[in-house]
């Protein structure tokens, strides 16, 4: 996004940029480059939020190697939505709490970004955002997919995350008797 | 710069262990918080998806962390005692926290010789006091008539029209209509030749006065607790316990007694741990279902009938050891558990009815075997309770 400036306006936009940049650059598995806001990096990711305190932020690109480009520009793209929609007053209250709260549902923008995700891609974020301590996201996503699951026989479950039944005949019968009440719905 | 790569590695546990099998689309940790945000029952289910599922939802770890995040679905437990320090003059209505046992709310329900029966269930957020008529002050005072409605969540009691009847020779049971969102008293007088039942509004007032239901199909001695419990909006009564169950059933939507008797389940239940030993059958309303209880002094088996109509099934849902009390069991005349709620994470509340007014709400952890003693009650109430009490 390009704004334009005046010229003292980005030549003071430049010196700030040269001492203490206010974006982060991550480097995906294929190499890929993207950037994201710092303060929203900070905040959502505790593994980011201790790279930049630390100071082991790579100008050039931090490499992220367990994540694949879809998967991080889904992480970047959450970031830069969750930066700003945050004006919103309970929001920010509501973040402090984030640790011992009880789910709060996602909202309205954060079920349309998990929806619009194939399976793959779904499973690939919640390992991203697992990867990065990113409890909101990770939140968001597990609840969707915790939804998908929802009214599932085991045989539809090993289907959409590709398990194989290593149970013999005998020993899935002997479970089903034990649990035949877990299968009747409330 | 430090090598960035480090950092994020570590965090990782780096084990590389896939869940499932070599081709699973995740890893364990990542499915753990997953599967950490699936409600319970869908959990036994998916227990049979694969080995490794098998053993991570079984894991007492993962079962801790589950109830951790889940404790706010689970019900309280609703009793019903004297209160400390009174001498047994005044009693209260309390519910408890089922993981600390704390008290969450409580009321003040009057002189315990007066109560005959508190009667609260699970999925139903009111709780009907019966009480002793006091013939003294018969027609006097609101507060002497024998039907009263509490509804925790806002502490207001209200009375119900009780109309005439012969106090020793009544009984009632209390239950939601599995359709509408009212509850029904339904009363048997006489030698339960006849039924009358009253509508209770959602805030607890009367709906109209007391009708007439058919009589029912057998001949029924009393309501009380063990023989008559109400699940999803009917009435189950015991009718025979000698080497079974036979159940007759009235639907209190329908206001009518099933043409069919029911029978409890054919498994036969294991023996006594000794030939002395003394058994009993019984029915509670366990998770809002009917249960069917078979108890020795060594140990409770408890089944639920699952399904609905035709299709119905009764399927074992646990077994309580209950050798450890002993010291307990001894002043017991006949083992008389009554199971209320079997928590998501295994857990069995349950309370044991003593002689005289007494008795003891239990929690039974199936993972240690032992069971801790939570609160005294009185003989007449204890149960889940799942209503809100944020309702105003």
């Amino acid at each position: 996004m390009e704004v334009d400036k005046g010229k003292g306006e980005a030549e003071e936009t430049r010196k700030v940029a040269e001492a203490d940049r206010d974006t982060v650059t991550l480097k995906s598995s294929d190499g890929k480059l993207f950037e994201v806001s710092k303060e929203a990096a900070a905040r959502l990711s505790t593994v980011l939020a201790g790279m930049i305190a630390g100071g082991s932020i790579d100008d050039n690109g931090t490499d992220l190697k367990q994540i694949g480009s879809e998967a991080l520009e889904n992480v970047v793209d959450y970031c830069n939505k969750h930066a700003n929609s945050i004006p919103s007053a309970a929001l920010i209250s509501s973040s402090i709490s984030f640790n011992t709260a009880p789910f709060k549902e996602p909202e309205e923008w954060e079920r349309k970004f998990v929806d619009r995700l194939s399976h793959d891609a779904l499973f690939d974020l919640v390992e991203a955002a697992n990867f990065l301590g990113m409890e909101r996201l990770l939140d968001v996503t597990c609840h969707k997919i915790s939804e998908m699951m929802k009214g599932k026989s085991p045989d539809q479950i090993r289907e959409v995350f590709n398990i194989k039944n290593d149970y013999t005949k005998e020993e899935l019968e002997e479970i089903r008797q034990e649990l035949a009440w877990a299968f009747y719905d409330d | 710069m430090a090598s960035s790569s480090q950092h994020p590695r570590t965090q990782r546990g780096d084990d590389g262990e896939l869940s499932g099998s070599i081709d699973a689309l995740l890893h364990r940790d990542a499915l753990h918080e997953i599967l950490l945000r699936v409600p319970a029952k869908a959990l036994y289910r998916f227990r049979t998806v694969c080995q490794s599922w098998r053993s991570l939802l079984s894991a007492p770890s993962f079962v801790a962390a589950h109830a951790a995040r889940h404790g706010d679905d689970q019900p309280l437990l609703a009793v019903c005692g004297w209160v400390p320090g009174t001498g047994r003059r005044a009693a209260e209505f309390k519910l408890l926290d089922t993981l600390s046992g704390h008290v969450v709310k409580r009321f003040d329900v009057g002189p315990p010789s007066l109560l005959r029966r508190v009667w609260s269930s699970s999925h139903l957020d009111l709780v009907l006091i019966v009480r002793r008529v006091d013939h003294h002050h018969r027609t006097m005072r609101d507060d002497r008539r024998p039907l009263s409605v509490l509804d925790p969540a806002t502490g207001d009691v209200t009375v119900l029209p009780g109309g005439c009847y012969d106090d020793t020779r009544t009984s009632f049971v209390f239950g939601r209509v599995a359709a509408a969102s009212s509850s029904s008293t339904g009363e048997g007088d006489g030698e339960y030749k006849f039924c009358k039942i009253l509508t209770v509004g959602g805030g607890g007032g009367s709906r109209g006065a007391w009708r007439d239901a058919p009589a029912p199909p057998v001949h029924i001695k009393t309501f009380h607790r063990g023989e008559a419990v109400v699940a999803g909006g009917v009435v189950y009564h015991l009718v025979d316990c000698s080497g079974g169950w036979t159940i007759a059933a009235f639907d209190l939507g329908a206001e009518q007694w099933l043409p069919d008797l029911l029978h409890g389940p054919a498994e036969p239940p294991a023996p006594p741990a000794n030939s002395n030993s003394r058994e009993g059958r019984s029915l509670a309303e366990v998770n809002g279902r009917l249960a069917a209880v078979y108890s020795t002094t060594s140990a409770m088996e408890m089944w639920q009938l699952m399904g609905s109509g035709k299709k119905a099934q009764w399927c074992k849902r646990c077994r309580v050891l209950m050798s450890f009390m002993d010291t307990e069991c001894r002043y017991w005349l006949t083992p008389d558990p009554v199971p209320l709620w079997v928590m998501d994470d295994g857990r069995v509340a349950f309370w044991l009815r003593g002689l005289s007014q007494s008795g003891t709400l239990w929690i039974y952890d199936p993972m240690t075997e032992t069971c801790t003693r939570l609160a005294n009650c009185l003989r007449m109430g204890a149960s889940g309770y799942t209503g809100s009490l944020l309702r105003q």
